[in-house]
């Protein structure tokens, strides 16, 4: 029998264990996973154009009008279809990225709150006012979180890295010229599909996830501003 | 039939109906495998507070990597989520593997119960709740978060992380769900299971599907360590079993090639008369200990040892059984002094033993009666051992036990029997220095008082600033609860319509959880909420409180206000305090009282002495072997000078009767010692090469014990006689 330490530790456990599992709660509600959500839209909304059946050089290619991206700002409307439950979510908001690694995602209505991740680190804040929040994350509490895919993965997204697209999807093209990612690891990805459209001048404009608890969200993209890095600056950040 | 035959199946007959008995029940019901036994009852009581309370059922996981590496977080995610997988019935959080659905019921509760925390919000500040939640709900996200979202768009869980954050002192780099310290190359998983600590198999099986993803995982906490023990118990137990049949295959055959195979005829006997001792046990207490099974059958294995010495001793009965008499009259009065120890354990284990030994004495006094050509055997020596160099040798032993008394120190600590394999050594001292973790201390209310209870502790702990983790953290107080309450009625109730108009479908479990016009004040006693469920016992009405002082000062002003609050370690303590204490008192007694006792049968001060010898000698010789090796003399090693107590007096007996130089049985008599002497070794032996220390220290004690009574009764009585009785010759 080990009774000192068998009664010192889960003496201690509880606290610390509850609250392990109540900030895991409270991280999930608002912190990995909505890095992963985040960081898929902004691949594939706002610079991605992956091109024709998933060769590299065509992928790179429908990239080309993000190549050398120094910033990228869009706004954009949303509406999430619940499975099951008779109700439309309808929001919209605005989206800035910062080459090589910031990006802000902010939903302005129906309510304010802002997910920015710098350098791997992501921060969201929600609310206004004396009702503002701020949640924190490092790198590593996300990548140990269930719901969040790996930095690596999304610092790929960022840097519209076709070999990775490539390792992760199957990508496939209609006779629109719309694009559909469908995961490798479905086990893994927290979506079943994802449809892309192009406008006309090649920018992504609509954008549909099918979740892989059969909700939906599409997202109506609106035109880009696009900042080009300059050839002899490198990036701003 | 003749009359002692008759006897004899009479009474056989109710051994075998009380032996019966015993397997009408399961094993379980009356196996008692506790540590409560080990302490005074109202100390028992106490320290079962870390079974009782699910709160203490939280233990560490621990993986092991090379010092300063770097940690993959998402592969130990992924470890948790699969080793949460594979025990769904037997964790109930496991916070590393992020499965939201293990908080639901604790939120559901949580959510059900904010009207009774809080006044209701305004109408506005409900409005922008709404909007907020919805602006997240409209993210991307998986159905479990999506659903918990959907219950508590409040995000009512945030007060309940300040809270319990508070609490959280660990001087690791903290992750989601579980620590890491890069110094040591240690992750901690903190891991609290579905079940108490004595279920060792559902923790084994847990620990087993952990060692496949990760084969460095080990564990501490209350069901690892229990399990660990058990484990090792189990192991060592099958060895040593295996060990001993070898042994005792050994001398069974000797017994048949040397024509005493009817002593072999000896051991059914013996054996009914154990289990029918075992169901004696268990009507008198309700249960008995397994360690009272493991130590109790040595003492009972006397009862044979008479047999075979009224075996070797045929032509002189009724002396022989005079002598066995005299040898159970002191056995037993060892084991009535013990009956009156304060030590349940103790208490059992006299109880167990003086039954059986009894019961097996009158079973082989009568069989001998019954069967007196069973009772044959050939003697081994032809002559009394004749060499002083061993006799002076083993007299010195006897007086090395006044030097033993003197200067060994004997460890009492609990944890001195209790096994820990190096790798969960290690890491316990890891943790205790590097996590700087410090023993709370206990305190327990219990009925409808518990909450009131609570408040005054809550609120003397923030006066004195000290941190305490109790029921009242999470219920506010019964007056609150009301207030609260109206407070909803009045507003939320009649804004609910208007603020959910468009999202009555989206937030309908919140909506269903605060249920207005149906909600009313907390009744702790009667339907504990889940998420209070830690402090509440699952055996009864009792709540508990701990406290975390971080100073003695604080613990001095602790005690103060609360004299009952005792720390689990400090509980622990008390063990060989009340051993101590026993100790103290039992050891005289039951030495002058087997004095007495040969004084009545020898009315010799020099008889008396002999008969005492092989003790003193038994016990000088593990002083001898506790210096020598350096052993540790624990609590389990008291229970084996008792045992050679019990039986050191017997074979005193047997051989102060026939040191008499005139005495014609000598040889017969020391053949009976040997032989027995053999069998008890055959047991005690393997006993020697078990890894937990309570089966070590046992063998350690019983073997060098047994050896040198062995030798102080054949080697040093006779000598010792001998040459008293030439002094008294040319005195003379």
């Amino acid at each position: 029998m080990k009774l000192k330490l068998r009664n010192a530790t889960p003496a201690l456990l509880v606290a610390q264990l509850k609250a392990s599992s109540i900030s895991l709660l409270v991280a999930s509600f608002g912190g990995p996973f909505l890095v992963l959500s985040v960081s898929l839209f902004l691949a594939t909304a706002a610079f991605a154009a992956p091109p024709q059946p998933v060769a590299e050089a065509e992928l790179q290619a429908l990239f080309a009008k993000y190549a050398d991206l120094d910033r990228l700002s869009v706004d954009f409307t949303q509406t999430k279809t619940l499975k099951d439950i008779p109700t439309k979510l309808k929001s919209s908001g605005h989206l800035d990225v910062q080459a090589p690694d910031a990006l802000t995602w902010t939903l302005l209505k129906p309510s304010f709150l802002e997910f920015e991740l710098v350098k791997g680190d992501a921060q969201i804040t929600s609310g206004t006012g004396t009702d503002r929040t701020v949640q924190k994350f490092t790198k590593a509490q996300m990548a140990s979180s269930a719901q969040a895919k790996s930095l690596e993965g999304l610092a790929s997204w960022l840097k519209f890295d076709a070999g990775y697209l490539l390792k992760e999807y199957k990508i496939s093209k209609d006779e629109s010229g719309a694009l559909e990612f469908a995961p490798k690891s479905p086990e893994t990805s927290p979506f079943a599909k994802i449809h892309l459209e192009f406008s006309k001048t090649q920018t992504v404009k609509h954008l549909t996830l099918s979740e892989t608890s059969g909700d939906v969200i599409e997202l109506e993209f609106q035109t880009p501003k696009i900042q080009k890095r300059s050839p002899q600056k490198p990036h701003s950040k | 039939m003749t009359k002692a035959r008759l006897q004899l199946l009479a009474v056989l007959v109710v051994l075998a109906l009380l032996s019966a008995a015993l397997f009408l029940r399961p094993a379980n019901s009356w196996l008692d495998q506790s540590h409560e036994s080990f302490l005074p009852k109202p100390l028992a009581a106490k320290l079962s507070t870390y079974r009782n309370f699910p709160i203490f059922w939280w233990n560490f996981l621990i993986l092991e990597s090379k010092p300063g590496a770097e940690i993959n977080p998402a592969k130990i995610g992924s470890l948790c989520r699969e080793l949460a997988a594979k025990n769904k019935d037997r964790i109930a959080f496991l916070p590393c593997s992020a499965d939201l659905v293990q908080l639901k019921p604790y939120l559901q509760d949580w959510v059900r119960d904010w009207p009774l925390r809080d006044p209701s919000p305004s109408k506005s500040s409900m409005q922008q709740t709404v909007a907020d939640a919805t602006a997240k709900l409209s993210l991307p996200m998986d159905r479990d978060l999506l659903e918990l979202l959907r219950l508590d768009p409040a995000q009512t869980n945030r007060a309940l992380q300040a809270l319990e954050g508070q609490s959280v002192k660990f001087d690791f780099e903290k992750y989601s769900g579980f620590y890491y310290d890069k110094k040591s190359g240690r992750t901690l998983l903190p891991i609290q299971f579905s079940f108490p600590p004595n279920e060792a198999d559902k923790t084994n099986a847990v620990l087993e599907s952990g060692r496949t993803l990760d084969a460095s995982m080990v564990g501490i906490g209350p069901h690892l360590a229990s399990y660990e023990n058990e484990h090792q118990v189990k192991a060592d137990v099958e060895a040593v079993s295996i060990a001993g049949t070898v042994f005792l295959i050994a001398i069974s055959v000797f017994m048949i090639f040397t024509k005493q195979w009817r002593l072999l005829l000896f051991y059914p006997f013996l054996g009914l008369s154990t289990l029918a001792s075992i169901t004696l046990t268990v009507w008198w207490f309700g249960k008995i200990h397994g360690l009272v099974l493991a130590f109790g059958p040595g003492i009972i294995g006397l009862s044979m040892d008479y047999a075979v010495h009224a075996s070797f001793s045929a032509s002189e009965k009724d002396e022989t059984w005079l002598a066995n008499a005299v040898g159970l009259l002191t056995t037993i009065t060892v084991v009535l002094v013990g009956y009156f120890s304060k030590l349940p354990i103790i208490q059992q284990l006299m109880f167990f033993s003086g039954a059986g030994l009894f019961i097996g004495f009158i079973v082989f006094y009568l069989l001998n009666r019954s069967e007196p050509a069973l009772f044959q055997a050939q003697r081994f020596f032809k002559k009394p051992p004749k060499s002083k160099a061993l006799a002076s040798l083993v007299l010195m032993t006897a007086v090395f036990t006044f030097v033993g008394f003197a200067f060994a120190k004997p460890s009492l600590k609990l944890s001195d029997i209790g096994f820990e394999s190096p790798k969960v050594k290690a890491a316990t001292r890891w943790l205790v220095m590097e996590g700087k973790m410090r023993a709370p201390f206990v305190t327990i209310s219990s009925g409808q008082d518990a909450l009131r209870e609570s408040e005054a502790d809550l609120t003397w702990a923030k006066a004195n600033r000290l941190d305490l983790k109790t029921v009242s953290d999470l219920v506010p107080p019964l007056v609150n609860q009301k207030s609260n309450l109206a407070s909803w009625q009045a507003d939320f109730c009649t804004y609910e319509a208007s603020v959910f108009e468009n999202s009555k479908e989206l937030f309908s479990p919140f909506l269903g959880a605060i249920g207005c016009g149906s909600k009313t004040v907390l009744n702790l006693t009667q339907q504990p909420p889940r998420y209070v469920r830690d402090f509440h016992s699952f055996e009864g009405d009792e709540w508990i409180s701990l406290w975390f002082p971080k100073e003695d000062s604080d613990v001095a002003k602790l005690k103060a206000h609360k004299p009952e609050a005792s720390s689990l370690v400090e509980l622990a303590t008390l063990f060989p305090e009340a051993l101590s204490k026993e100790v103290f008192w039992m050891a005289p007694a039951i030495f002058l009282l087997s004095t007495l006792l040969l004084f009545i049968y020898y009315k010799r001060p020099l008889k008396v002495g002999l008969a005492l010898l092989p003790f003193l000698t038994g016990l000088g010789t593990y002083f001898v072997a506790f210096f020598v090796f350096g052993l540790t003399m624990s609590f389990v090693s008291f229970i084996s000078f008792i045992m050679i107590f019990g039986f050191s007096l017997d074979y005193g007996i047997f051989a102060a009767n026939v040191s008499d130089a005139e005495s014609a049985h000598g040889d017969e008599v020391r053949s009976a010692l040997t032989l027995t002497t053999s069998m008890t070794l055959a047991g005690f032996v393997p006993l020697l090469f078990a890894k937990h220390p309570a089966m070590r220290h046992l063998g350690e004690g019983l073997v060098a014990g047994t050896i040198g009574t062995y030798l102080g009764a054949v080697s040093a009585v006779p000598f010792l006689s001998e040459r008293l009785e030439k002094l008294r010759r040319s005195r003379a």
